[in-house]
């Protein structure tokens, strides 16, 4: 393709690209559960049997993180999603209430846009085709251009057992020339029925803006909370697990820690015990000055996905080869660049004097750009966690869990596993779940006849009595039931 | 299988089996193309008994709609399911179905 599209160009790939998606989606409305599933099932075991090529070409292309843990991420996308939605009914009759009389039919969306990140490109792309099979919705893949390579090979593997399977042509479809103007086409595009927006807030805005239905993510600032009933060794080992997951690049791993003063010293011994740096001041300005991208406000994106060493190096710091994750020690959130969401293994401390100071801290931190994704508590109080989960503005508080891990869900807890966590109303989407298949349901309600009875037996005619309020009506409303 | 005859009006009426799957589509295309060139009246693709169409039949459905023109072809007796997946697709737009 040549380097420059002109407007003509990008408008006939975005109608090639729409037309194809709408014949598929017509062709897919008369499959039934089974033959779904059987594409379903052949998708799976595509994308789980490419998991490591797969997240090998993801780390070669994009340069971020670990490619060992982009195989756990790709597994996740394809066993663990493909286990939580195998046996769920998405054709068809899926509920009948007797009682109620409603019987509720499920109808697919129509052709989904899937808008994929650099920092998980080829699990999400796995994620957003099986749950969308399931649904018999196609989809179009349009990857962040940093990793349009591993997407497309991702998708080219999923599309080819999806047809072998049976399905409708076109039903997974990538673009290959990415392009501002082609994203943004597509976005806007009437045929376009549903935007799955992962990435950053630029994108998902954009998406929000098109005027087309989305299920987009809000940014992470993710809290964790270690409250003085917590074990201490136990905290620590789970937070490495889940910070340097990937080198961090997981929106839902933890930013801050925050401790009360009678565990910081043990924490930070721990924490130095497992190979953890712990700033000195002096350095924490340095490092700040290489992750913080103060002009645009956020953080540099060459520090990304990049290790502990690797930043510190860029701050001129030395460190030991095998550092794992750099603590830097702050005392305040305001105006402080690391109190914002760094995906990479580095993380602020926050030491307090007491619990009330922790929970003030904590909800400083969520409001700090991170509303409605996720906060972490490490505490065995149930009084205290619940109070903690209360105060936070989160649609995920994960207990005694890595926070990266514990939000995809899946592993730790029954969350539905995803590749897309909705941040509720405060990060600007619709819903708080981690999103699955069930989102990518139009529902029909056949609803029988139940006459209310109560209004039955009423005298209607007394509504439009001036005389009469609303004591009078209540009374009367109901009676001799 | 696919079949094909002139009808009592003259035209040259086509059914096809139950799911005109892409694999169908390949193996029937070209006879279509031949027989809709010999022929000079109207073309009717007779869905009676189709449960399932592809992309691969749209194409055969808008390939012969551009060689014979839109008021020499008709698409007709479409289940409701498949009536619908031609809605969808939005070849209502283009094709004359009945």
């Amino acid at each position: 393709m040549a380097d420059v599209l002109t407007e003509v160009d990008v408008q006939a790939e975005i109608d090639g690209f729409t037309r194809r998606s709408v014949q598929a989606a017509a062709v897919f409305t008369q499959y039934d559960q089974q033959r779904t599933d059987a594409i379903v099932r052949a998708v799976y075991e595509a994308g789980f049997d490419q998991r490591i090529p797969l997240a090998k070409l993801a780390h070669e292309e994009t340069g971020l993180g670990k490619w060992e843990d982009k195989v756990i991420k790709n597994v996740v996308a394809t066993q663990f999603i493909y286990n939580d939605i195998k046996d769920e009914k998405t054709v068809g009759v899926i509920g009948e209430d007797h009682e109620r009389g409603i019987v509720e039919i499920a109808q697919p969306m129509g052709p989904v846009l899937g808008v994929i990140p650099s920092t998980n490109p080829t699990s999400t792309t796995l994620f957003k085709i099986l749950i969308c099979m399931k649904t018999r919705n196609p989809i179009i893949i349009s990857p962040s251009p940093k990793a349009r390579k591993c997407c497309g090979e991702t998708s080219r593997i999923c599309y080819a057992a999806a047809l072998a399977a049976g399905a409708p042509e076109d039903c997974i479809q990538w673009v290959e020339g990415v392009s501002k103007e082609i994203t943004h086409g597509l976005m806007g595009n009437p045929d376009i029925a549903l935007i799955l927006a992962t990435g950053g807030s630029g994108l998902v805005r954009a998406a929000y803006s098109s005027g087309t239905p989305t299920l987009g993510v809000g940014a992470g600032n993710v809290p964790v909370y270690i409250e003085r009933s917590a074990d201490v060794d136990f905290a620590v080992e789970n937070i490495l697990l889940s910070k340097t997951f990937d080198n961090g690049t997981i929106c839902a791993s933890e930013q801050a820690i925050v401790v009360e003063t009678a565990l910081a010293e043990p924490l930070k011994e721990e924490f130095q015990k497992r190979g953890a740096y712990l700033l000195w001041p002096k350095e924490v300005e340095a490092v700040t000055s290489v992750v913080f991208d103060a002009e645009k406000g956020l953080m540099n994106s060459k520090i990304v996905g990049q290790s502990a060493k690797f930043i510190a190096d860029l701050a001129g710091i030395d460190v030991p080869e095998n550092t794992t994750l750099l603590l830097a020690p702050l005392n305040k959130v305001e105006g402080e660049p690391l109190a914002h969401e760094i995906l990479a293994p580095l993380i602020a401390f926050y030491e307090v004097a007491d619990y009330p100071q922790a929970l003030n801290l904590c909800i400083e931190l969520n409001y700090q750009g991170g509303i409605g994704h996720t906060a972490s508590i490490y505490s065995n109080d149930e009084a205290k966690i619940l109070e903690f989960s209360e105060g936070m503005n989160a649609g995920r508080i994960v207990v005694n869990t890595p926070s990266s891990q514990g939000a995809v869900g899946g592993i730790y807890n029954r969350l539905h596993p995803s590749f897309t966590l909705g941040c509720g109303t405060g990060g600007h989407n619709i819903t708080t779940d981690n999103v699955t298949a069930t989102h990518l349901l139009n529902m029909q309600r056949i609803a029988r006849r139940r006459d209310n009875l109560p209004f039955a037996r009423f005298d209607a005619n007394l509504y439009l009595d001036e005389s009469l309020g609303h004591a009078e009506i209540e009374k009367r409303f109901g009676r001799n039931m | 299988m696919m079949e094909s005859f002139v009808d009592s009006e003259g035209a040259l009426r086509f059914r096809f089996p139950s799911e005109v799957d892409t694999a169908i589509c390949d193996e029937i295309h070209e006879g279509i193309s031949r027989k809709v060139q010999e022929h000079e009246g109207a073309i009717i693709f007779d869905l009676v008994g189709v449960q399932l169409v592809t992309s691969a039949f749209f194409r055969i459905c808008i390939s012969t709609m551009q060689t014979v023109g839109k008021e020499r072809m008709k698409v007709t007796n479409l289940e409701p399911r498949v009536k619908k997946t031609f809605m969808i697709a939005q070849l209502h737009k283009v094709l004359d179905l009945e």
